[in-house]
């Protein structure tokens, strides 16, 4: 102890280092920066958290709010005694429970609730999720709520809704579809199975059993359809389908479908118009062709089916870049609430019609998906009993540029007004055909001469050297085609020959070409190759 | 005039509370709990006080203010290490931030203990010795009772080690509470024996500290005044125990001298009064009283400039006289003087006897208080001054 001394009597004195840490001023400090540090913490949570935090006193005035509430509520932290609790409830809240609510809270219990709140100053609303609960803050009773963004919930909660009602919907369709489906193909199942029991029945007459055959066959026709309508719809569906764009002549692609549906429109005693607004070169575009035929053949073969007595009209023109192709009809029309639906699979805009009318539904949705795959679109304008129409919308892409359509009006006029062409075809109806197509293509500027064999066809040609044109089937009476084309290339070596035939073989073609003919085509002739042809030999 | 003497160059240091002195000035304890931040205070009192007059007005002014406490009086003189263990408890329970100490040294200590436990989660037991604390205590506010002790200005702190039967001396700046209040009025409630130990206290702090080996310039002078103001007061002061002027300056000199040992710190005389009072439990004053000329015969030839500098003041004129009679005058002056206050006893009588003086001297040269004692003791010579104190 003694040796000590020294040391304890240093160490009363307190003059060593040792004395000062026995001061409050350096445990003050300490315990300053230590509250400083947890308070800082304790922020940093307060504005971590993904809830908003908002700290109102007994009256609902706000005293304290963290960062996320501050971003929910768009008020800056600095600001926020300037609001209150109401300032936030949407206008049409029942204030009088919510009051009763906070004097609950005010009593110890906890709430939660579930309400809109509007952000100041702009338009935005939150659901929250708002629980409620007293507790002590700086030394005075305060409400601390805890709000919970649950919009984003709700809008997933709303877009569920709406897809199980979509599929709830589309399932409807489904079986209605199914419904339909077994329908359609028994009809014409019916049809063959009935009809080819019978066809081989000793007592039954020439003309009932060529009857039946064609009944078969139509029956044939008809289940083939549908069953490609099937395929492609659900090739459409599994977006296997690709775009094979080609040169299109829109106008000629309308007129072969006027040449394909003016039978079955004359057969139900209606109209059917077809109108030219745009030049025919300028109709020239790229696009895939078959993909448009499918669309306005199935818009035609509606338009005719739905039309009891008028006209169907159709045409295209060239509109603000894009091509317009209209099918107008005067049949029964789309309801309103319908026309959007007409579009979807399986849906047709009356169910009782499939029976009426027969069909599957699928038309139009087919129509609208190749539309959309072509980068177009379907449109309807229509009313109920007063007729519809259809527009088909795509891209303009023309082949040819401005300047060419320009040059082309100039080299139009130079033209000559009236053709003269000689058809020769023994056949009547076939004879019909081309006369029609020569009427599409050439309007009213041609004159034809019509032989039915080989050697009228000589005698006419040197009889009329006005002739322009020769369109010679291959397959005729006295002299044949290649005989007869010879024999007129020795009399008019410049004038076109064209060969048709059924027969499109390559020694067929090679026979046509040593007998001079010009050109060839295969029957039954497209309107698209006509044109070609036409187009070859006549506007040059 | 050209002062004729050197002043101390060595380094010193000066701890002191805020204090403030005068009639009525304890009911500003309130508002300075209040000040300090108390929410909740601890005040540590003894149950003869709290039956007091002047302590029913600390309560009154604490209402008034409104600030709660927590009465703790289960304090005993020469307080228990277990006192302090049961009152730190109760502190902890009823949460409270602040000590307010009313009372002598007894009820200061065991507050400042408490003080101790409650900041530094240890038992009382291993803060003994010196700057032995890790933290601070709470803020602390005392109004002393005695005028004896000043531990309400002072670094030390004595805890009665009851299982061992010593008192520890526990010394830390960190123990010097924030604030005493000194009002002279909470004086008149005393005996005169209490008054006569109480003074006799102060006189041996006084002397002690003024020749202390870590004495200063400031000491010094706070402890001559003490002297001078004891010499003065005391006896009037038992003759006149209703005048507030004599209990005034009773308790100036009780501040003079606390201010000069709490910072010069004590010697031999409370290092064996320390090992009396924790083996008998005898009265600290008491002690003291009997225990200083003794000392002052063991010590003046170490000290004898400032024994000297002693006598002068208490007039004792040693101008002239060699160095052993002024001691013996200064031994006669303290003889008188105990007589005078009526402390006829003696350890003998205090149930000292000679078989306890090896254990009583062991306690004895284990206490801080001996490194400031002019002449470094040996546990042979406390033994010695015991025996001549018998």
């Amino acid at each position: 102890m003694e040796e000590n001394w020294e040391k304890y009597k240093q160490k009363i004195m307190g003059l060593g280092d040792e004395s000062f840490k026995k001061s409050y001023y350096p445990e003050l400090q300490a315990k300053i920066a230590e509250l400083e540090s947890v308070n800082s913490n304790l922020q940093t949570i307060f504005d971590s958290t993904s809830d908003g935090i908002v700290i109102h006193d007994k009256f609902g005035k706000i005293l304290s709010i963290n960062k996320k509430a501050s971003e929910m509520l768009n008020i800056n932290k600095d600001s926020v005694t300037d609001f209150s609790i109401a300032d936030f409830f949407a206008k049409d809240i029942n204030f009088s429970e919510l009051y009763s609510i906070w004097e609950e809270v005010l009593k110890g219990k906890t709430f939660s609730i579930e309400s809109t709140i509007n952000q100041n100053d702009t338009q935005k609303q939150f659901f929250v999720h708002l629980a409620m609960n007293r507790a002590f803050w700086y030394g005075k009773d305060v409400v601390v709520a805890i709000l919970s963004d649950f919009t984003q919930r709700i809008k997933y909660e709303n877009e569920l809704i709406i897809a199980k009602s979509k599929a709830e919907e589309s399932d409807r369709l489904k079986t209605e579809f199914l419904r339909n489906i077994s329908h359609e193909i028994r009809t014409p199942m019916n049809g063959i199975i009935g009809f080819a029991n019978l066809v081989n029945r000793p007592d039954i007459s020439e003309k009932d059993r060529s009857n039946f055959v064609s009944i078969i066959l139509k029956s044939g026709n008809r289940l083939m359809r549908i069953i490609d309508d099937i395929l492609e719809i659900s090739k459409l569906g599994a977006k296997q389908v690709g775009v094979d764009e080609t040169q299109v002549n829109i106008f000629d692609l309308l007129s072969e479908l006027y040449g394909i549906y003016i039978e079955k429109a004359q057969e139900r005693g209606i109209e059917l118009l077809l109108k030219k607004e745009v030049a025919t070169k300028k109709c020239l575009i790229y696009t895939d062709r078959q993909k448009l035929m499918r669309i306005i053949n199935n818009l035609l073969e509606n338009a005719i089916r739905f039309t009891h007595e008028g006209y169907v009209e159709f045409g295209c023109g060239i509109k603000n870049n894009q091509v317009e192709i209209y099918v107008k009809d005067t049949g029964i029309g789309v309801e309103l609430e319908k026309q959007k639906i007409i579009f979807e699979r399986f849906s047709q805009a009356e169910k009782g019609l499939t029976r009426k009318i027969g069909g599957l539904g699928l038309g139009l949705a087919i129509a609208k998906e190749n539309a959309l795959l072509l980068g177009g679109d379907i449109r309807l304008e229509s009313e109920a009993e007063e007729g519809s129409t259809f527009f088909v919308l795509l891209p303009y892409k023309p082949v040819i540029s401005q300047d060419e359509i320009e040059a082309m009006k100039q080299v139009e006029v130079a033209k000559k007004d009236k053709y003269t062409i000689l058809v020769v075809e023994d056949e009547d109806e076939n004879y019909f055909y081309i006369e029609t197509l020569f009427k599409i293509k050439l309007k009213h500027q041609y004159q034809i001469l019509h032989v039915e064999n080989g050697l009228e066809a000589v005698e006419i040609c040197k009889a009329n050297p006005e002739i322009d044109f020769v369109l010679m089937d291959l397959k005729i009476p006295i002299i044949d085609g290649y005989e007869a084309a010879e024999k007129i290339k020795e009399i008019r070596p410049d004038l076109p020959i064209i060969a048709q035939s059924a027969y499109a073989s390559k020694d067929n073609k090679a026979h046509a070409a040593i007998a001079g003919c010009n050109d060839f085509i295969a029957k039954p002739i497209s309107l698209e190759t006509f044109s070609k042809i036409i187009e070859k030999y006549l506007s040059e | 005039m050209v002062e004729n003497y050197d002043i101390q160059l060595e380094m010193r240091k000066f701890v002191a509370p805020e204090f403030i002195f005068g009639i009525d000035s304890r009911f500003k304890a309130a508002s300075y709990c209040k000040k300090l931040g108390a929410r909740k205070i601890f005040l540590a009192t003894d149950s003869q006080i709290s039956k007091t007059f002047w302590f029913l007005d600390i309560l009154a002014s604490l209402q008034t203010i409104g600030v709660e406490y927590t009465l703790f009086s289960a304090i005993s003189p020469n307080p228990r290490d277990f006192e302090v263990m049961a009152g730190s408890e109760i502190y902890k329970q009823e949460k409270c931030n602040l000590i307010l100490a009313v009372g002598g040294g007894s009820v200061i200590d065991c507050a400042k203990g408490i003080g101790i436990v409650v900041t530094n989660f240890q038992h009382i037991r291993n803060f003994e010795g010196i700057d032995m604390l890790s933290s601070p205590i709470p803020p602390m506010v005392c109004v002393p009772s005695t005028a004896g002790a000043s531990s309400d200005v002072s670094q030390f702190a004595i805890i009665n080690n009851f299982e061992n039967k010593y008192k520890m001396v526990l010394i830390s700046k960190a123990l010097v509470p924030d604030v005493s209040i000194l009002d002279p009025i909470v004086l008149t409630t005393k005996d005169l024996y209490l008054t006569a130990c109480s003074g006799m206290d102060v006189l041996s702090h006084a002397f002690e500290a003024y020749t202390s080996n870590a004495a200063s310039e400031f000491n010094d002078l706070h402890a001559l005044e003490a002297i001078r103001l004891i010499d003065n007061n005391l006896v009037l002061n038992l003759k006149n125990p209703n005048n507030l002027q004599l209990r005034a300056k009773m308790m100036l000199a009780s501040l003079y001298a606390g201010l000069a040992f709490s910072n010069a710190s004590l010697g031999c005389v409370h290092s064996m009064s320390h090992s009396l009072g924790g083996f008998l439990d005898l009265s600290h004053g008491e002690c003291n009283a009997i225990l200083l000329p003794h000392v002052v015969d063991f010590n003046f030839s170490a000290a004898t400039d400032k024994y000297i500098k002693i006598a002068e003041t208490l007039n004792l004129n040693p101008s002239g006289l060699n160095n052993n009679q002024i001691k013996q005058k200064l031994i006669d002056y303290l003889y008188n003087l105990k007589e005078a206050v009526n402390i006829n006893t003696n350890l003998k009588i205090k149930g000292v006897s000679s078989d306890l003086i090896p254990t009583l001297a062991s306690n004895a040269i284990n206490d801080p208080c001996n490194a400031t004692n002019p002449r470094p003791p040996k546990k042979k010579d406390l033994e010695t001054i015991f025996t001549q104190a018998m």
